[in-house]
C-alpha cells in the first residue's frame, strides 16, 4: 500500500470518528427557534388573573414557572393589554441514541424584560423526550404586558429572547444549549379578543 | 281501545322494557368519579403496577387506561398464547385488546427451561392516543370508539367555545387533543372534577395526566392557555359494551 493510501484511509477514518464524535455524543441534538407566535385571545386574561390569584397564595409549580416582572398586580384590567407568546424550537435527534427529558426555558430577555410578567417552560404543559433519528416542536411560553408596546416593541422583545434547552440521553448524560431568538423570522402577531 | 290494541299497546311496553335493560346490562357501568378519584391518587405518584412510559414516548394514555380500568371498565387480555418474547416490555400492536399486565414467556425443551421472560405487555389501544392514517392497528380513541364510547370534537379558541366545551365535559372523561393542523391526536388527559360558578354563571373543572405530570389543574385559568389556541379538544364519553 502506497504512503498516499495509508494517508487517505487514516484522514478518512478520523473524519468519520469526528463525525461520530460531534454528532452522537458532543452534539447529539440541534435545535432552532422555528417560530413565535404572538396571540392577545381570550386565554391569556383568563391566565394571567388566575396566575395571580396563584402568585398571591403560593400555589404554583415553581419548578415550571418563573416570575419576571410581576408582583401578583395586574397592571391593566383590559384584556387586550396582555399578550401570550408561544416560542417554538424545532429539535431534530441525530444520534442513535433516545434523549429524554427535553426541556426548554428562558435564560434572559433582552430589551422590553420589565414587560415579561412571567414564564413557563415547556415541560409545564407536556414533558417527554425525543427519539432517535426524529424531529419534535417544543414550546415555552411567556405571559406580556403590551399596554405600552407596539408591534416593533413586541418583535424588539421576541428577539431578545435566550433560551436555555436541556435533554439527556443515557450514554450523553445531561446537556443544555443556548439557543437566541436574535435569528428568528417567523414572528406572528395576532389579537382575537372577543370580549364576550 | 279494543283488545287487540291493548294487546298491541302493551306488547310494545314491554318490548321497549326488554331492550332498554338489555342494553343496560350488556354496556359496563363506568363509574366517572372512581376514574377521577384513580388519578388523583397517581397523578403524581405511578401505580407500579403498570409501567411507566415517561422516558418512552409519553406515559399520558397509559396513566389515561389506568384510570378508566379504575372507573370500571374492564381489561380485555391479550391471550398467553399470542404472546412472543418480542412483546415482553414492549407495546403489543392490537385492535382486538385492551390491556397491561405482566406476561412470562417461557421455552422448555425436554423439561428444562432454557429460556424465561417476564415483564409488562402493554397493547396499543391501551398506551398509544390514537391510530395515524398509515397504522393498521389502533390506539385508545379507535378501541374505545369500537366498543361503543362517545366522541365529539371542540375548538375551544374563544371564552364562548370553552364554555360550551367544560359544560359538556364530565368527570371521568378522557379528553384527547390534536393540533388544528394536524390530523393526529397526540396526548390524552382525563377529567377529575367539574363545578358549577354562580357567580359567573358557568362550569369550571380540573385536568390530570402524565407528561408532564399534572395533579387536577384549573382547565380555564391554567391548562386552557398553556395547549394554545389551535388546539382541538375530543371528549370521550366511555362505555363498553
Amino acid at each position: 500500500m502506497s504512503n498516499k493510501i495509508k494517508i487517505i484511509t487514516v484522514v478518512t477514518v478520523i473524519a468519520v470518528f469526528c463525525i461520530l464524535g460531534y454528532t452522537q455524543i458532543y452534539r447529539p441534538v440541534s435545535i432552532q427557534p422555528k417560530k413565535a407566535e404572538c396571540i392577545t385571545w381570550d386565554a391569556t386574561y383568563e391566565s394571567i388573573k388566575g396566575f395571580a390569584e396563584a402568585y398571591k397564595s403560593g400555589e404554583y409549580n415553581k419548578n415550571t414557572t418563573f416570575i419576571h416582572a410581576f408582583d401578583g398586580k395586574l397592571p391593566s384590567d383590559n384584556p387586550n393589554d396582555y399578550m401570550t407568546v408561544y416560542c417554538t424550537l424545532e429539535v431534530k435527534n441525530r444520534s442513535i441514541f433516545h434523549m429524554s427529558n427535553l426541556e426548554a426555558i428562558v435564560l434572559e430577555l433582552g430589551n422590553h424584560a420589565g414587560n415579561v410578567l412571567y414564564s413557563t417552560s415547556s415541560s409545564d404543559t407536556v414533558g417527554g423526550g425525543v427519539f432517535r433519528f426524529s424531529e419534535k416542536d417544543i414550546t415555552f411560553i411567556l405571559d406580556v404586558y403590551i399596554g405600552n408596546m407596539d408591534e416593533t416593541a413586541i418583535k424588539e422583545m421576541v428577539k431578545g429572547i435566550k433560551a436555555k434547552v436541556m435533554y439527556e440521553g443515557d450514554f450523553t448524560g445531561v446537556k443544555e444549549e443556548t439557543i437566541e431568538f436574535s435569528n428568528c423570522n417567523n414572528i406572528t402577531i395576532e389579537n382575537t379578543v372577543t370580549n364576550e | 281501545m279494543n283488545v287487540s290494541k291493548k294487546f298491541k299497546v302493551f306488547a310494545s311496553m314491554v318490548l321497549v322494557g326488554v331492550l332498554v335493560t338489555v342494553n343496560a346490562v350488556g354496556a359496563q357501568a363506568y363509574d366517572g368519579k372512581k376514574a377521577a378519584d384513580y388519578a388523583k391518587k397517581h397523578a403524581e405518584n405511578y401505580n407500579s403496577n403498570y409501567p411507566d412510559f415517561d422516558k418512552d414516548g409519553g406515559d399520558c394514555t397509559n396513566f389515561a387506561s389506568q384510570c378508566v380500568f379504575a372507573g370500571g371498565i374492564a381489561k380485555d387480555p391479550v391471550p398467553t398464547k399470542n404472546i412472543k418474547y418480542s412483546h415482553i416490555n414492549d407495546i403489543y400492536k392490537t385492535k382486538d385488546y385492551w390491556n397491561s399486565a405482566k406476561y412470562t414467556r417461557t421455552t422448555t425443551l425436554f423439561g428444562w427451561t432454557v429460556r424465561s421472560k417476564t415483564g409488562f405487555v402493554t397493547t396499543s389501544t391501551w398506551s398509544v392516543v390514537s391510530k395515524n392514517d398509515s397504522d393498521s392497528w389502533w390506539g385508545f380513541y379507535n378501541y374505545m370508539k369500537n366498543e361503543g364510547a362517545s366522541a365529539k370534537e371542540y375548538s375551544v379558541d374563544t371564552v364562548a367555545k370553552l364554555n360550551t366545551f367544560i359544560a359538556a365535559c364530565d368527570v371521568g372523561d378522557v379528553l384527547q387533543i390534536r393540533s388544528g393542523t394536524n390530523v393526529n391526536k397526540w396526548h390524552s388527559v382525563i377529567v377529575t372534577d367539574k363545578s358549577y360558578d354562580y357567580t359567573n354563571k358557568r362550569y369550571d373543572m380540573k385536568i390530570a395526566y402524565h407528561t408532564s405530570n399534572t395533579p387536577p389543574t384549573d382547565f380555564r385559568s391554567s391548562r386552557w392557555r398553556a395547549f394554545g389556541t389551535d388546539s382541538l379538544w375530543t371528549i370521550i364519553k366511555v362505555s363498553k359494551i
